[in-house]
């Protein structure tokens, strides 16, 4: 289905805080994420998510670290490597996401900017988020009345 | 129809970007997208040109893009925080002038003062505008070659007072260099190297103390045990900072416990042994220093100033400071002057301004999104509130150290240099929090070397 994109520009932000909040993610799988969970209605550019992720992150929204991947791990299997912690705050994600691996490195891996959702960022979700659900609500109420105003 | 190639477009998008520094780490992240997508393309059965025309197209406007990170990534400018240092030199050195006219007989030597201090915002300046991770990237290697610069000067152009070499006279210059300050300059260099060894467990923590030799070794041959005790005290709470972390993979609490606990255990048995075996006269000078020795001389007139002191104003204290004849000679002791001219309050105003400076940077460092930033912030603050630490302690007679420097309030020439090279670290530090710097050198590369939490 195609919508007026001006609909969801403003919230983009919120979308993807949602996604983080279930799970570090990088660019990429981002995007996929937010086609899949959308049925193919927010497909969003990389030349656009960038600059979002990292003006989110400038606000503090949102950390990031690099980490080492295996290249098409199994589903649900994603070995995780830390790499290098040049931008973001990395530590704690790293030992969650199984630092005591580094001794056994893959000799190829795919090297992924991951995204964390952080404590201040959780709090705008829910602010958007509440935003979003008076926005929407207001539209119902005035499509679905009746009779004369 | 010619189709934009992946480089072409990354060329595109980078040009938008005006700070050069912010360039490497978003061409890997964006290139990495690329090269994710054209492999999805790829495993669609595309071909491989058509596959990388067909990612690079789904990227989008990359004018538009790189002019939106160009935005985001700007370092910001810190012209205020430069005046506020210069604030705070204006400050001290108004103080020494007033002190001067009320301490005529005492030397505070503010004539020179104006000279090291536009050489000193020179070098805040430039220390402020040379992109940080350069020296973080580099720290081994300037650890080592100024080791042996200092050493060299040590050797050649080194100036014996009293039995110590605190002195280095510049050739062909007006300038004498004080070492025991110079040493201070490893501090950002020593969290640097801690930030290279992370994620490399007990081993590397090891050669983090190794690391501290070159800083020690310059102040044990001066030799200036307090000036060794400051810096080693800076260097472990850098490295507990970092274990604190959790960058070296180890048990947080059993390692800070055996760094303070060893700490503890050698001053002990270092204290015992002198106690036991050790001559009479350094057993007398440790007591002193521990507050449970016979009183010194000066540590008995300080004690008698403080006594006098009135909380608002010039008291008693003023005429007591006038009767000492310039014992406590210049700003060493710069906090008692003050207290007894103008009051305890106007004191205890200077070190709350100035620690509440440092706090501020210290709250900026932790707070760092780049982890290089945050553990080199933290060391340069560390070393200001160790230095404000003792030089509050000299001053309150609790430990009778002597010679302290604090930063903005002591005069001396090496020591504006000194702390202005900090604190350009520091300002730099909050210049380029928005932007991603390259911290690591070969970045490019998988390596082992580059395994790092």
């Amino acid at each position: 289905m195609a919508v007026d994109k001006s609909l969801v520009s403003g919230s983009t932000s919120m979308l993807i805080l949602r996604l983080l909040e279930e799970k570090d993610m990088y660019g990429y799988e981002m995007i996929e994420g937010l086609r899949r969970k959308s049925r193919n209605v927010f497909e969003l550019k990389a030349g656009t998510l960038y600059p979002l992720l990292h003006g989110m992150e400038s606000e503090g929204l949102l950390k990031s670290y690099t980490l080492l991947d295996e290249v098409h791990p199994p589903a649900g299997h994603v070995s995780r490597h830390a790499l290098g912690y040049t931008m973001s705050d990395t530590a704690r994600p790293a030992r969650e996401a199984g630092n005591e691996e580094t001794n056994a490195l893959p000799e190829t891996g795919k090297r992924r900017r991951y995204y964390r959702i952080t404590k201040e960022g959780r709090k705008a979700l829910a602010r958007k988020k509440e935003e979003w659900m008076a926005y929407s609500q207001a539209v119902v109420d005035v499509l679905s009345m009746g009779g004369a105003v | 129809m010619s189709h934009m190639k992946k480089e072409e477009y990354l060329r595109i998008l980078t040009d938008q970007i005006r700070c050069k520094a912010a360039r490497t780490q978003i061409t890997e992240e964006v290139r990495d997208h690329i090269e994710e997508q054209e492999a999805f393309y790829l495993s669609e059965g595309l071909g491989r040109e058509e596959a990388e025309a067909e990612a690079v197209r789904e990227m989008g406007d990359p004018v538009e893009a790189g002019t939106a990170l160009d935005l985001i990534h700007r370092p910001r400018m810190a012209w205020g925080w430069i005046l506020l240092i210069a604030g705070l030199y204006a400050v001290g050195y108004c103080i020494l002038n007033l002190l001067q006219q009320n301490f005529s007989e005492v030397q505070f030597v503010a004539g020179d003062y104006m000279k090291w201090l536009l050489a000193g915002m020179l070098v805040l300046i430039g220390v402020c505008y040379v992109d940080y991770s350069r020296i973080g990237r580099w720290a081994k290697e300037i650890t080592i070659v100024g080791f042996v610069i200092i050493f060299a000067g040590m050797y050649f152009f080194g100036s014996q007072v009293n039995g110590s070499l605190q002195w280095i006279c510049l050739p062909f210059l007006p300038f004498t260099l004080n070492v025991r300050l110079l040493c201070y300059l490893f501090v950002p260099l020593y969290a640097g190297i801690v930030y290279h060894y992370r994620g490399r467990g007990y081993t590397a923590v090891g050669k983090c103390f190794l690391w501290m030799l070159p800083a020690l070794c310059v102040a044990v041959r001066i030799p200036a045990s307090i000036t060794a005790l400051s810096i080693f005290l800076v260097f472990l709470l850098i490295l507990s900072f970092a274990v604190f972390e959790g960058w070296f993979a180890v048990p947080v609490v059993k390692t800070l416990a055996s760094f303070w606990g060893g700490c503890a255990l050698l001053a002990g048995i270092g204290y015992l042994k002198l106690f036991l075996a050790g001559p009479s006269y350094q057993l007398t000078r440790v007591r002193a220093l521990l507050g449970n020795g016979e009183e010194g001389y000066q540590v008995r007139i300080l004690r008698g100033i403080l006594d006098s002191c009135h909380f608002i104003g010039s008291g008693e204290g003023e005429a007591a400071a006038r009767a000492a004849d310039g014992m406590m000679e210049g700003m060493d002791y710069g906090l008692v002057y003050i207290m007894a001219s103008y009051g305890i309050l106007a004191a205890v105003l200077l070190i709350g301004l100035l620690t509440g400076v440092f706090i501020y940077f210290m709250r900026m460092s932790v707070g760092q999104r780049n982890r290089l930033g945050s553990i080199m912030g933290f060391g340069c603050t560390a070393a200001f509130f160790v230095q404000i630490l003792f030089y509050i302690m000299v001053n309150m007679g609790v430990v009778p150290l002597g010679n302290m420097y604090c930063p903005f309030l002591t005069y001396g020439g090496t020591g504006i240099l000194v702390t202005n090279v900090l604190v350009g670290i520091l300002l730099n530090i909050y210049r380029y929090q928005d932007v991603p710097l390259d911290v690591d050198k070969g970045i490019k590369s998988f390596g082992r070397d580059l395994v790092n939490l």
